[in-house]
C-alpha cells in the first residue's frame, strides 16, 4: 500500500514540478526510481518478504455497520438489521472476540450480537425443501431420484459458497479464519435465507433461493447431475410398468469398424418401429447404454430437444406438492393424466 | 518554450528516452532474442509487425468469408442444392441472413438449415432459375406455383 | 464433459470410409470429388486445422477413362536431379507400369499444396481391380456416386438382345460382311 502511494506522490511530484517550470518531459532520474519502486514491490510481493493482502476489515475507513447497511439494501429485500448481523456472523468469532476481551482483563465479556448457529440449520432445511419442490414443479416427469441429486449439487459446498462469494459476502461475514473458508460461507447463506424468511414470509426466501441457488442450473444438463447406473436395465422396467414389449436396440450405422477411430451407432425401437433413443459410441455395448440413456431422457423431458427449465414459477410453499415417482415405479401414463 | 535568456536554454536538460523507448519495448515484449530488448532492432521488428498486423486484418476478413462460404457450401449440397442456388433461393425469398449466421446455422442448427435450404430450393423451381431443374421438389414445402402445380394435378 | 456429449462428439468427427468405382471415370474430374472428401470440405464443421477429413477407397482404377487425346498427349515428367535425367512419361506408359498411379497423381494434384499432402494422400487407397482388401472393405459405409453412367461394351449384349433390337433393314442374303 505505503509503496503504491510512494509510487503515485513521485509521479504527481515530478507533474508539478515540470508544469512550474518549463522542461521537455519527465526528468530523467524519474524512471530510474520509479524502476527502483517496481523493484521493491515486487521484492515484497513476489519475493523476500511475502505478505498476504491485508483483510478488508483491517482498513482504517472500515465501518462494518455501514457495510452490513448497504449489503442488505443490495441484496433488495428488507431484512432485520440484528438479524442480518446475526446471520454473518460465525460462532469462531465470537469465541475468538471473547478471549480477546478476556485477555484485556474484562471478566464477563459482552458482546451486542449472537451467533448464526441456529439459523444456519433452519435455513439449510427451508432451502433444501425449497429447491426439491420447485425441481418437482419443474421437471414433473424427472423421477426422484434425480431429483434428489440434482438437490444434492444445487447445496453443495462449492455451489453455495460461489454464490456466497458472489453477492460479496467474502468481506462482509465475521469468522475467526482468513482467508475466509468455503464452508463458512455455506453456512452463512443457509442463515442468510433464513433471516430474509423471518424478517419476511416463505415465499419472499423462497423466491430469493429461486433467484440465487435454482438458477446455477442455467448452461447445465440435469441428466449430467443424475447418474443412473444399467440404464438399459432402467427403460426395460419403465416399460414392464407400461405392460408393453420391450423396446429392441439395433445397430442402425458404423463406420471405420477396422480401426482405432470405429463409430457405432444404435437405436432403441418401440414395438410401433418408432425409434425412442440414440446412442453412439467406440464399440456397440457403450453405443447401446448411451442409446438407453438417450431414451430415458427423452421419457423424462429433458432431453436437448425439450424446453430449459422455468426459472419464474411462482411455487407456495404451504402447499405440499406429491413426491415425483421413483424410478422403479415411473409411469408415463399415469404422468401424462395428472399433468393433463 | 520561453527561454529569457541562451544561458537558460542551455542549460535545460536531454529529455528522458526511457518514455519513448518503453512504448516501442512494450510492443516487442513477446519477440524473440535480440529484437525484444535492443532499441534500435526492436523498432525494425515492431514497424514490420505493426504491417503485418495491418495486412492480417484485411486477411482475416477474407478468411473468414471463405470459410464461412464452404461450410455453407457442405451444408447446402448435403440436402442436394448448390451453392449458388441457395443464396439466390433465400435472396429471393427475402431471408436476408448472412453467411457467418448461415454457416452458423449448418453447424449447429442441421435442422434449421435443412428447412431454409427446402425453402430456397422451392423458390428456385417456382422462379424456374437456371439449374433448378435438377434440384428435388421439397416434400414440406410448398412455393406459390408449386401449390398451384400440385392443385392442378 | 459427460459420457453421452463426449459420443456426440465422437460421433460427430467419426471418420467415414467412402468407396468409389473408377471404372469408365474421368480421373481428374474424379480427382476433385476424392480430394474434397478427404480434406472434410463436405463437412459443415469444416476447418482448416480441423482434422475432419474421410478415407476414400477408389478401385477399378485400371478401368479410368481419360478424354480426347489424353493417353497419348499427356506427358508425366520426372527429373533424377542429374543432368540429362529428365524423362517424359506419356500417360498410356505410366499407366501400364502401374495403373493407380494417373488416379494418384491427379488427386495429389487437386489437394492444397503443403505439407498436409502427406497425411492427406494416407487416406487414399487406390486398387487396381475389383479386389479389395477384406479388412478395408469392412469399415466402408458410403458409396461417392460415379460422375457419369458407364457405357454398354458391344461384347456386353446378349445374342436374344442383338436378335430383337430394332432395326431399319435386314442385309441382303448375298451381302457378304466384311
Amino acid at each position: 500500500m505505503s509503496i503504491q502511494k510512494l509510487f503515485s506522490t513521485a509521479l504527481q511530484a515530478h507533474r508539478t514540478y515540470l508544469f512550474s517550470i518549463q522542461a521537455h518531459g519527465f526528468k530523467k532520474d524519474v524512471s530510474r526510481k520509479l524502476m527502483e519502486l517496481y523493484k521493491r514491490k515486487e521484492d515484497i510481493e513476489f519475493g523476500k518478504t511475502p505478505s498476504p493482502p491485508p483483510p478488508r476489515s483491517s482498513y482504517l475507513e472500515w465501518n462494518y455497520d455501514a457495510e452490513l447497511y448497504s449489503f442488505g439494501k443490495r441484496l433488495g429485500e428488507h431484512i432485520e438489521p440484528n438479524l442480518l448481523a446475526q446471520s454473518l456472523t460465525q460462532r469462531s468469532f465470537i469465541v475468538v472476540e471473547e478471549e480477546k476481551q478476556k485477555a484485556v482483563g474484562i471478566e464477563d465479556p459482552i458482546l451486542n450480537v449472537q451467533e448464526n448457529t441456529p439459523l444456519v440449520d433452519e435455513g439449510k432445511s427451508f432451502t433444501s425443501r425449497y429447491v426439491k419442490q420447485y425441481l418437482r414443479i419443474a421437471l414433473p416427469f424427472f423421477p426422484e431420484e434425480g431429483i434428489q441429486s440434482v438437490h444434492n449439487y444445487l447445496l453443495t459446498e462449492k455451489v453455495i459458497a460461489n454464490i456466497a462469494s458472489h453477492i460479496g459476502m467474502n468481506d462482509i461475514v465475521q469468522t475467526a479464519e482468513y482467508p475466509i473458508e468455503t464452508s463458512s460461507l455455506h453456512s452463512c447463506f443457509f442463515a442468510l435465507v433464513e433471516a430474509i424468511r423471518q424478517s419476511n414470509d416463505d415465499h419472499t426466501a423462497g423466491n430469493f433461493v429461486r433467484d440465487f441457488v435454482l438458477t446455477q442450473l442455467g448452461g447445465k444438463n440435469v441428466n449430467d447431475l443424475w447418474d443412473i447406473e444399467n440404464p438399459e436395465d432402467k427403460l426395460n422396467t419403465i416399460y414392464r410398468n407400461h405392460g408393453e414389449e420391450l423396446p429392441e436396440p439395433r445397430l442402425v450405422g458404423a463406420s471405420g469398424k477396422n480401426t482405432i477411430l470405429a463409430n457405432y451407432r444404435v437405436a432403441f425401437y418401440n414395438k410401433d418401429k418408432q425409434m425412442i433413443g440414440l446412442g453412439f459410441g467406440e464399440s456397440v455395448q457403450i453405443a447401446k447404454e448411451m442409446a438407453a440413456r438417450d431414451a430415458l431422457r427423452r421419457l423424462f423431458r429433458t432431453s436437448e430437444r425439450d424446453a430449459p427449465i422455468k426459472y419464474n414459477l411462482d411455487i407456495n410453499t404451504s402447499q405440499q406438492k406429491k413426491v415425483n415417482p421413483s424410478l422403479e415405479e415411473w409411469n408415463e401414463k399415469i404422468l401424462l393424466q395428472a399433468t393433463g | 518554450m520561453v527561454f529569457p535568456t541562451a544561458l537558460l536554454l542551455a542549460r535545460t536538460p536531454n529529455p528522458d528516452r526511457f518514455w519513448k523507448k518503453r512504448k516501442i519495448f512494450k510492443m516487442s515484449a513477446h519477440f524473440y532474442g535480440r529484437s525484444r530488448n535492443c532499441y534500435s532492432i526492436a523498432i525494425r521488428s515492431v514497424h514490420r509487425a505493426l504491417q503485418y498486423a495491418r495486412r492480417s486484418k484485411d486477411h482475416k476478413k477474407a478468411d473468414s468469408i471463405a470459410l464461412y462460404t464452404q461450410r455453407i457450401r457442405a451444408g447446402a449440397e448435403e440436402h442436394g442444392v448448390p451453392y449458388v442456388l441457395f443464396r439466390e433461393g433465400l435472396t429471393r425469398s427475402n431471408i436476408m441472413l448472412d453467411r457467418k449466421t448461415l454457416s452458423d446455422l449448418a453447424a449447429w442448427e442441421p435442422r434449421t438449415f435443412k428447412s431454409l435450404t427446402e425453402i430456397a430450393a422451392a423458390k428456385c423451381i417456382d422462379d424456374n432459375i437456371v439449374g433448378s431443374r435438377h434440384l428435388e421438389e421439397p416434400k414440406y414445402f410448398f412455393g406459390r406455383d408449386m401449390l398451384k402445380r400440385f392443385w392442378n394435378r | 464433459m459427460s459420457a453421452y456429449e463426449r459420443v456426440k462428439q465422437w460421433n460427430t468427427f467419426a471418420r467415414i470410409w467412402h468407396i468409389y468405382d473408377a471404372k469408365w471415370q474421368n480421373p481428374f474430374d474424379s480427382a476433385k470429388v476424392i480430394s474434397k472428401h478427404i480434406q472434410g470440405l463436405h463437412k459443415p464443421i469444416y476447418h482448416p486445422l480441423n482434422n475432419c477429413g474421410d478415407h476414400v477407397i477408389v478401385f477399378n482404377s485400371r478401368h479410368i477413362a481419360l478424354p480426347g487425346y489424353e493417353w497419348k498427349k499427356r506427358a508425366y515428367f520426372h527429373h533424377t536431379g542429374y543432368p540429362g535425367g529428365a524423362s517424359w512419361t506419356l500417360a498410356w506408359q505410366l499407366h501400364e507400369i502401374n495403373p493407380t498411379l494417373v488416379m494418384q497423381k491427379a488427386v495429389k494434384w487437386e489437394l492444397p499444396r503443403g505439407l498436409s499432402k502427406f497425411g492427406l494422400m494416407a487416406r487414399l487407397h487406390i486398387f487396381p481391380d475389383e479386389e479389395i482388401p477384406e479388412e478395408l472393405l469392412k469399415n466402408v459405409t458410403s458409396q461417392l456416386r460415379q460422375l457419369r453412367p458407364v457405357p454398354r461394351t458391344l461384347d456386353s449384349y446378349s445374342d436374344k438382345e442383338i436378335e430383337e433390337f430394332p432395326k431399319v433393314m435386314d442385309y441382303p442374303n448375298d451381302y457378304i460382311l466384311k
